[in-house]
């Protein structure tokens, strides 16, 4: 493993699989599963190992006594053994805790869903369990119907980050095919920009074709202080007009989709300047790359 | 909404979401019919099915039970994981998603996750007398599986257990500190008063281990 960012985190994997970081470590090491491929294969390989470690723990049977204390306390009824085949049996329970349990003679379900939902009857079981003498389980309602709020927020949480999941890969896709579609045109012409001594590794490229798509690549951009920003400008004889704002990768990569005013006649000369967040209407700062067409 | 957050946020959620996806596909043993027998039992709990509950809870109640054992190391205490385990089942059947994981394995996690938590509360108790952790590596008695219970198969059970007992001790006792008794890295070292370092490895080492036991 050659990369220095990888190396504090070497066996980090086996510890995130297995549970034994602090929150703080897990969000650090979360952090660097993005930018480690490495890392994240071992975890994928380690997590169903570590999962597996539940399986070790002996079976054994509890008392029946649990049983019918759990399936009754929740449910308000105490349904046959199944090991004795399935039966419709149930004893239904008097109280708000009942559910509806007379199935039989097709009654109605709750649907999911709808109507006062699971976290509603489980609340409504634990006050009556409460007010009936209530003991331990009584004490815990105040902490479970908590524990169960933040699990719901955490379920629309995540359903709403699988769509942003699913909206950015499309974007990304989007934006991959326009790039594309400029760069291989037919009609595709292109203008290179130099590192300037301030950048002197740096180096960019404009692609554009007639319809004044315009794909601008850069790369081994100098990272910047927070605050500063690089701004693109189409360098006119009587102004520059300002481009585009660049937001380059960690890796000093940055590309940018521009649509080129057709008032503007390609190509001019180009250049990237230095300026504070939010870029300025007029370049005032240091020229970081410099492209001029040729002839 | 808070956009310019969202590519950070958004890519650890798709690596931690390929984590969980993978997680339990590939254990081995769970019966297919078993699985489809769980699914609709599920489905049927979500629906406010008592019966379903129960079914849910004769064909799982071992191994759920066994593991709040295994970790409380006492009978009232693991009792008291079991009812929480089944009333968040009867509560969040509506949201389990069959395609993320078998019943077995999101009843499993969840039975851990409570169990760790109360190990945990009590620990942060200043008044503690004995810490738990000292039992880290006495089992308990291991009954035959029950053939008309059998969730995982008997074979690949013993498989796992047999690759964890079958590691040199040191990683053992540190991989079942972690597991079983929710130590952190830190705490682990601090137990066994190894280096940060060492415990890791340990770490590392033995489920690498395992891995090629289960996956060989
Ligand atoms: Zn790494």
């Amino acid at each position: 493993m050659s990369d220095p960012r990888h190396e504090p985190f070497d066996g980090t994997s086996a510890l995130y699989a297995i549970g034994a970081l602090t929150a703080a470590e897990r969000v650090t090491f979360e952090a660097h599963l993005e930018v480690c491929l490495d890392c994240v294969r071992e975890v994928r390989s380690l997590l169903p190992v570590a999962h597996g470690l539940a399986h070790t723990a002996p079976p054994l049977d509890p008392t029946p006594a649990l049983r019918a204390r759990v399936l009754e306390q929740i449910t308000g009824a105490i349904p046959a053994p199944s090991a004795a085949g399935h039966t419709g049996k149930t004893t239904p329970k008097t109280g708000a805790a009942a559910r509806d349990t007379d199935r039989d003679d097709g009654g109605h379900t709750e649907p999911a869903g709808g109507g006062p939902g699971a976290l509603f009857w489980l609340a409504a079981s634990l006050v009556v369990a409460a007010a009936g003498g209530g003991g331990w389980y009584g004490a815990a309602l105040d902490r479970r119907i908590v524990d169960l709020q933040g699990n719901v927020t955490q379920a629309t949480e995540e359903t709403l980050r699988l769509r942003l999941d699913a909206a950015e890969a499309r974007a990304a896709a989007a934006e991959r095919d326009a790039v594309l579609a400029i760069v291989t045109g037919a009609s595709a012409q292109q203008l290179t920009l130099v590192g300037q001594p301030l950048a002197p590794r740096a180096s960019a490229r404009a692609v554009w074709n007639d319809a004044t798509d315009m794909v601008f690549l850069a790369s081994g951009l100098p990272p910047l202080p927070a605050g500063d920003v690089y701004q693109l400008w189409f360098v006119l004889p009587n102004a520059p007009v300002s481009a585009a704002l660049l937001n380059p990768n960690d890796d000093g990569s940055a590309t940018v989709i521009i649509d080129v005013p057709d008032t503007l006649s390609l190509p001019t000369t180009m250049a990237i300047t230095v300026e504070p967040a939010g870029g300025v209407p007029a370049p005032t700062g240091d020229v970081y790359l410099l492209g001029q067409p040729a002839g | 909404m808070d956009l310019p957050d969202f590519g950070r946020h958004a890519s650890t959620t798709m690596i931690l979401g390929m984590l969980i996806d993978s997680s339990d596909a590939r254990w081995p043993g769970l019966a297919a019919e078993a699985r489809v027998a769980d699914r609709e039992a599920i489905q049927r709990v979500a629906e406010g099915d008592p019966d379903a509950l129960a079914l849910v809870y004769d064909q799982h109640i071992r191994s759920v039970f066994g593991l709040a054992m295994r970790i409380m190391q006492d009978q009232s205490d693991a009792e008291d994981v079991v009812q929480e385990v089944f009333s968040q089942v009867w509560a969040q059947a509506t949201r389990y998603d069959v395609t993320r994981g078998s019943v077995a394995a999101w009843l499993l996690t969840m039975t851990r996750t409570r169990a760790i938590d109360k190990l945990r509360a009590e620990r942060a108790k200043p008044d503690s007398a004995s810490l738990p952790g000292e039992q880290a590596v006495v089992d308990v008695p291991d009954p035959a599986v029950g053939a008309e219970h059998h969730v995982l198969t008997a074979e690949s059970a013993t498989r796992v257990r047999a690759a964890l007992t079958a590691l040199p001790v040191p990683q053992r006792i540190a991989i079942e500190l972690a597991y079983f008794e929710g130590l952190t890295q830190t705490q682990i070292a601090g137990r066994l008063e190894e280096p940060l370092g060492t415990v890791k490895t340990r770490i590392r080492a033995g489920l690498l281990k395992l891995r090629e036991a289960l996956h060989p």
